[in-house]
């Protein structure tokens, strides 16, 4: 007897079969899909893309919210990225899940570390020594060398060269986990940002050939690497001025939606006496950032050295009235009010401006990397 | 959505990345120099004059060492290997007319060296240490030398004749004063423990001679001492003498320090590896006595002096003081008559723009701006802007080392000797700087042999700004040496400033300005006589013509270690028309002389009313 599709049975059989296989087709894009997003966010991670891999893995996390390694890989790619706040978020939701709690202890004691607890940054490379081939072991030395630097340019950003340097144990921690890092992290991307670690610290030995050698190798491999080519222009703008100036033409052209860019040239652009040029920039900035502080300084600052301190005067009350306390300001509302023959309001600027330097002189003496 | 891209912008700045990598970035550029004048010309600013073009094969200054006699080298020392920082200071240049004659005579100091050499002494750093200060070495003295100048660029050495043939203590710097009025200048030399008075008296053959008259006149002074300046600081005519003092060292204290460079274990120690003494200032009672009154004055041992000049700088008639120091607080002392106030910080003359203390070692004065005003220059240790403190009138300075285009050269020099000299005679004051480092294992890829620097004063838009002309200079110009004393002076009376160079360790060199060449232009020279050969530093002298004013000053010390011309020359450009010429003598009247032919020197008489034409 035939197969006849007219009747209620086939038509029930029909359309379940369909959803059947509507059901398995989805089940199975979703799956495609989500691997995909995996396998994305794979790729940026080798890349060192950690914003793009971000992107991936919520995508993937969408349709599996409930995935506690995709949660845990976002904590990381997040925290990797500097992105403190957005892995802190992540982590906590890989808290419900309880097979997670070794692999998330590591994250948290990663995430001090990368911001400057070397106390356990010391004890996560000890693992690291007993296991150097676990899964994620790489990441430790990573998290230590992002932590360290950190923690040594301490409030005011310096990466401030010192010989004592040579003889602290976690300076040498430091260069012992950079060579580890460039001796198994063979991908490129993770290559040239050993290259950029080491070269940093070499800079902060004052080792000027290694450190330029190493921050122009990783350009080469990577030109876009920001940090690396900040860095170079850093080392060489003491003997090579043009070659740092054309470092930081080169970051603008890439990045002219950073305005860190912008008063950098502008800075450099004042130290080369070119007011009108240094003014320009700034005036531009201050059109979108109107109530910044380095911009409100800086414009001041022009304006000082143009020999016009009232002008100068506005600028600098604009960023004090931010609430900003900075030495650089003190310093130059001092001088400001000293033209000005105001001279007990520049007696307290300056005051202010001595504390500030008794204090980076405390630290400096000390010469010991304390963890917060 | 401005505010949001404000915020946006804002936040990150405030991102931690972005805060450590712009503070990173503002520290070390702000702290950095620029872009060479001639590779970049984007943007505004970049719209200087263009500078005079030299003829073929033809360059501002000419070596002319080889063929002058001048043959000399200042010997640090540093062969015997015991990294003393002793051995990093070099030695001055004095140029004056010891004879009469009318032509600059050079006078150099000659340093010293040790004696065993380290090698002598136990390798490992400790055990050396430990055995230099239970026995130190000997140091002696290296002969100093004085040329006399022949006239055509022709010099004979003639420090046997003159009693200047020792035996010599460690030396450094030369100063020049008629200490005891008698209308010929002597000669002061420091050094390591030790300052010596020379006293230019007949040789009883028509030459002259000097002969030591340091313990005679009580000129006792035990400390390290380095640039040395003279003027009449009480107004009673003799010129007093301030001696810069840099650290209490000896063998006993001896120390190497680990290299921060990684090219070598060890070099020699910072400065502030080394407490700072009191320096001295010696009145002169008469030229009879000398008598240190620096408890007087309340000095205090916080500066590590190496430059000192004096002028006046706040136009009071009286010269005051300004001292370099190395690492520390400049010192600026304003003369109220007789008594020294020092008010550094409060004018704005003590620190950077950084509100930072410098490695300062020359140093010169000069009104770079057509204010009529001293500016205060200094030269300073690589790391460092150098510094250039526009004189606002009222005892008030202002640092405008960036607006003038100094922080453009950038900071590696580590920068000695300098002076202001109008090079191409166009009545714009320019500056001459020797460059050398102090370190054998430099940082940041810097050297020890370091090119010197001649900075044009231009106009940019209104401001004046100092341009590098290296490239116009020739071939000296182009060569790093160790560069460290430096005298600017008319070596053949053609009113263009010759400049003769101290190194460390290689040979004095004598640069003939031929700027004339290129770029030919009038001049008129000066030489100012108090009444009675009374000194007059801080006297100030004015040309004025055809609305204009041009403003020079009679200084004692400036640049390092050296002592430059002090006649007064100034440049006029293509004017013929010399206009008028005012004398403010130091703690007396005013003089003025006319009708003056230009091209020409003339000595200026206190109280004479005619001009003598030299």
């Amino acid at each position: 007897m035939p197969l006849s599709l007219g009747g209620r049975k086939t038509r029930w059989l029909a359309a379940g079969l369909l959803l059947v296989l509507t059901a398995g087709a989805s089940f199975g894009g979703w799956r495609l899909w989500v691997g995909y997003q995996e396998r994305q966010a794979q790729a940026a991670l080798a890349a060192r893309e950690f914003d793009k891999a971000l992107i991936h893995l919520k995508r993937a996390m969408f349709l599996r919210s409930n995935d506690a390694d995709l949660r845990l890989l976002a904590a990381q790619a997040a925290r990797r990225g500097k992105d403190y706040s957005e892995s802190m978020e992540h982590a906590r939701v890989c808290e419900q899940s309880r097979e997670m709690a070794v692999a998330l202890a590591l994250e948290y004691a990663l995430w001090r570390v990368q911001n400057g607890d070397l106390t356990e940054g010391t004890r996560q490379l000890a693992v690291y020594r007993e296991q150097p081939d676990a899964p994620d072991a790489a990441l430790i030395l990573e998290a230590y060398l992002e932590g360290f630097l950190k923690r040594l340019t301490g409030d005011d950003g310096l990466d401030e060269p010192s010989p004592k340097l040579a003889t602290m144990p976690e300076f040498k921690d430091a260069q012992w986990a950079a060579a580890q890092w460039l001796d198994r992290r063979t991908g490129k991307a993770d290559h040239v940002q050993g290259l950029v670690w080491r070269g940093r610290l070499y800079g902060l030995l004052s080792d000027h050939p290694r450190a330029v050698a190493d921050l122009r190798k990783a350009l080469e491999l990577d030109p876009e690497h920001f940090e690396a080519r900040l860095h170079l222009a850093a080392q060489v703008a003491q003997g090579s001025p043009a070659e740092a100036e054309s470092h930081l033409q080169f970051l603008l052209k890439r990045h002219p939606d950073r305005p860190m860019i912008r008063l950098l040239l502008a800075t450099f652009r004042r130290n080369m006496g070119e007011l009108e040029a240094a003014r320009q920039l700034l005036d531009e900035l201050l059109v979108t950032n109107p109530a910044s502080p380095p911009l409100l300084v800086e414009r001041g600052m022009v304006e000082l050295d143009a020999g016009r301190p009232e002008q100068a005067e506005s600028w600098l009350r604009k960023a004090e009235a931010t609430g900003f306390d900075r030495p650089e300001l003190a310093l130059a509302l001092g001088r400001c009010m000293r033209l000005a023959g105001r001279l007990d309001e520049a007696q307290r600027y300056e005051t202010r401006f001595e504390q500030f330097e008794a204090q980076r002189q405390r630290a400096r003496e000390a010469a010991v990397v304390k963890s917060p | 959505m401005g505010m949001q891209h404000a915020t946006d912008t804002t936040r990150g700045l405030r991102h931690p990345g972005a805060m450590l990598i712009v503070a990173i970035g503002f520290v070390a550029l702000a702290m950095s120099g620029a872009i060479w004048v001639a590779v970049h010309s984007s943007g505004p600013g970049h719209e200087a004059p263009a500078l005079p073009k030299n003829p073929d094969g033809l360059a501002w200054f000419r070596d002319v060492t080889a063929d002058s006699g001048v043959s000399f080298t200042y010997r640090t020392g540093r062969d015997a290997g015991h990294l003393t920082i002793l051995e990093s200071l070099g030695g001055g240049v004095a140029l004056f007319d010891y004879d009469g004659d009318g032509l600059l005579d050079i006078f150099v100091t000659g340093g010293g060296d040790f004696d065993p050499p380290r090698c002598d002494y136990p390798d490992d750093p400790k055990s050396y240490i430990d055995a230099v200060h239970k026995k130190p070495p000997a140091i002696r003295g290296r002969p100093c030398k004085l040329f006399k100048n022949l006239g055509n660029w022709k010099f004979k050495d003639v420090t046997k004749e003159t009693g200047l043939d020792g035996p010599w203590f460690y030396t450094h710097g030369a100063a020049v004063a008629d200490y005891d009025r008698d209308g010929w200048p002597d000669l002061l030399v420091t050094g390591l423990g030790r300052i010596v008075l020379l006293h230019n008296e007949p040789d009883g053959d028509g030459g002259r001679r000097f002969v030591d008259v340091t313990e005679k006149l009580g000129l006792k002074d035990t400390a390290w001492a380095t640039s040395a300046g003279w003027a009449d600081l009480d107004g009673d005519g003799w010129p007093d003498l301030y001696a810069c003092h840099y650290l209490e060292w000896t063998f006993a204290n001896h120390k190497i320090c680990p290299a921060r460079s990684a090219g070598a274990p060890w070099d020699v120690c910072p400065p502030q590896e080394f407490p700072a003494p009191v320096h001295a200032l010696f009145r002169n009672e008469q030229g009879k006595q000398f008598r240190n009154i620096a408890k007087e004055h309340y000095f205090a041992a916080v500066n590590k002096g190496l430059g000192v000049v004096l002028a006046d700088l706040n136009d009071d008639g009286r010269p005051d003081i300004y001292v370099a120091g190395d690492g520390t607080e400049k010192l600026l002392f304003f003369n109220r008559g007789g008594t020294l106030e020092e008010k550094a910080k409060a004018a704005g003359a003590a620190l950077d723009d950084l509100g930072k203390p410098n490695g300062s070692m020359g140093l010169d004065i000069g009104d770079y701006d057509g204010s009529g005003r001293p500016a205060l220059w200094v030269t300073n240790f690589q790391g460092d802007v150098h510094n250039l403190y526009q004189n606002l009138g009222k005892e008030l300075f202002h640092h405008q080392a960036r607006a003038t285009g100094i922080a453009a050269l950038g900071q590696h020099w580590v920068a000695f000797g300098t002076s202001f000299l109008d090079i191409d005679n166009d009545g714009w004051e320019d500056l001459a700087i020797v460059n050398g480092h102090v370190l054998y294992h430099p940082i940041l890829g810097s050297s020890l042999k370091q090119k010197p620097l001649l900075l044009h004063n231009q106009e940019q838009r209104g401001r004046r700004f100092f341009k590098d002309v290296c490239a116009l200079g020739g071939p000296y110009f182009a060569t790093p040496a160790v560069g460290r004393g430096l005298a600017v002076g008319d070596l053949d009376n053609d009113g263009w400033p010759d400049l003769v160079v101290s190194h460390s360790d290689s040979p004095v060199a004598l640069l003939r300005n031929e700027t004339a060449k290129c770029t030919p232009a009038h001049w008129i020279g000066v030489k100012l006589v108090g009444k009675g050969h009374r000194d007059v530093v801080g006297s100030t002298i004015i040309r004025e013509c055809e609305g204009r004013r041009w403003t020079r000053f009679a200084k004692g010390g400036g640049s390092y270690l050296s002592a430059s011309d002090s006649r007064i020359l100034f440049g006029m450009g293509e004017s013929q028309a010399v206009g008028r010429i005012t004398v403010k003598w130091s703690w007396g009247s005013t003089q003025t002389w006319e009708n003056l032919t230009p091209d020409s020197y003339w000595e200026l008489s206190e109280g004479e009313p005619k001009a003598k034409r030299l």
